[in-house]
């Protein structure tokens, strides 16, 4: 399973092949103001965090501040990575 | 015996404006194969009420007339800009006028119209015409949890999530929990401050 650290540049091509026709995502790209991705996109970015990291979006961060760049939702990720319990 | 929403708010020439679509009432012309075909299609209807149910003409006229006819519903039509297509419906249900509560309902029946932002698009507007020509003072919102595009739509509105149904909601074999959301103006006209000032949409005469 991928590491969050490589979170970012992933994220940025994931939208960048699946959303946006190859155009190239920064970090800071608007994405849902701009029209690049509407809430069924959220449902694949959530669904790619998910299963190449293993980390789940609980239903109260799906708001359009933690989705506006892959910025937020890097720190989203972070948010709910430090939310979650050690395992040793 | 009280006038119906609708026709308290203009009658069949109501249009709401918004920036892909127009929003207005269903007429006679509006009820054929297409909209039959949306009621009666298992996909478009997999998270609806109306799941597993088969509809006729006369049903979907029937709902129709009750809706134009109701004194707390408005049900109207989505039809994309620039050609008019018909995609879909939208409605807004006044189920509680003392305490100024509604909700909002929607069917977006085209398929190649998801995953455009129509749906949000035209909430957004019929939301602002409920705050400001119906005297709505919340609007709330719900959707079962596995639903997480109604769930961002419902955020993206400016609503808040306010409680959790527990097992709430058949979703094929399981019972899956109901999110509800609320949604007051001062939140709504934060996240779009450019319709605050935008007046209530008059009714303007109809095109045909």
């Amino acid at each position: 399973m991928s590491q969050p650290t490589d979170l970012r540049p992933r994220l940025c091509a994931f939208i960048a092949e699946t959303h946006a026709n190859g155009r190239e995502i920064g970090e800071e790209t608007e994405l849902v103001r701009s029209g690049i991705v509407e809430s069924y996109g959220i449902v694949d970015l959530l669904l790619f965090i998910e299963e190449e990291y293993g980390i789940a979006i609980p239903d109260e961060m799906l708001t359009p501040d933690n989705f506006r760049t892959v910025a937020d939702i890097a720190r989203c990720v972070d948010a709910v990575r430090d939310a979650e319990p050690d395992d040793g | 015996m009280t006038d119906s929403l609708l026709k308290q708010c203009g009658g069949p020439a109501l249009r709401v404006g918004c920036e892909k679509s127009v929003l207005r009432p269903l007429g006679p012309d509006d009820l054929g194969e297409r909209y039959l075909g949306w009621l009666n299609d298992p996909e478009v209807s997999r998270f609806s009420n109306r799941r597993g149910q088969t509809f006729t003409f006369d049903d979907m006229r029937a709902y129709v007339e009750a809706a134009n006819a109701s004194p707390d519903r408005l049900l109207l039509g989505i039809f994309l800009k620039p050609d008019g297509e018909h995609v879909g419906n939208i409605g807004l249900y006044l189920f509680d006028r003392a305490n100024g509560l509604a909700e909002v309902s929607n069917l977006l029946g085209e398929r190649s119209s998801w995953g455009k932002g129509i749906i949000v698009d035209a909430g957004k507007h019929l939301i602002h015409f409920g705050f400001q020509r119906l005297g709505v003072r919340k609007f709330v919102m719900g959707n079962p949890a596995p639903q997480r595009a109604s769930t961002f739509k419902s955020t993206s509105l400016g609503a808040q999530l306010e409680g959790r149904r527990r097992r709430h909601r058949r979703l094929g074999n399981d019972y899956v929990d109901v999110l509800e959301f609320g949604l007051f103006a001062d939140a709504f006209y934060e996240r779009f401050p450019e319709l605050r000032d935008k007046a209530p949409h008059q009714p303007e005469a109809a095109a045909e």
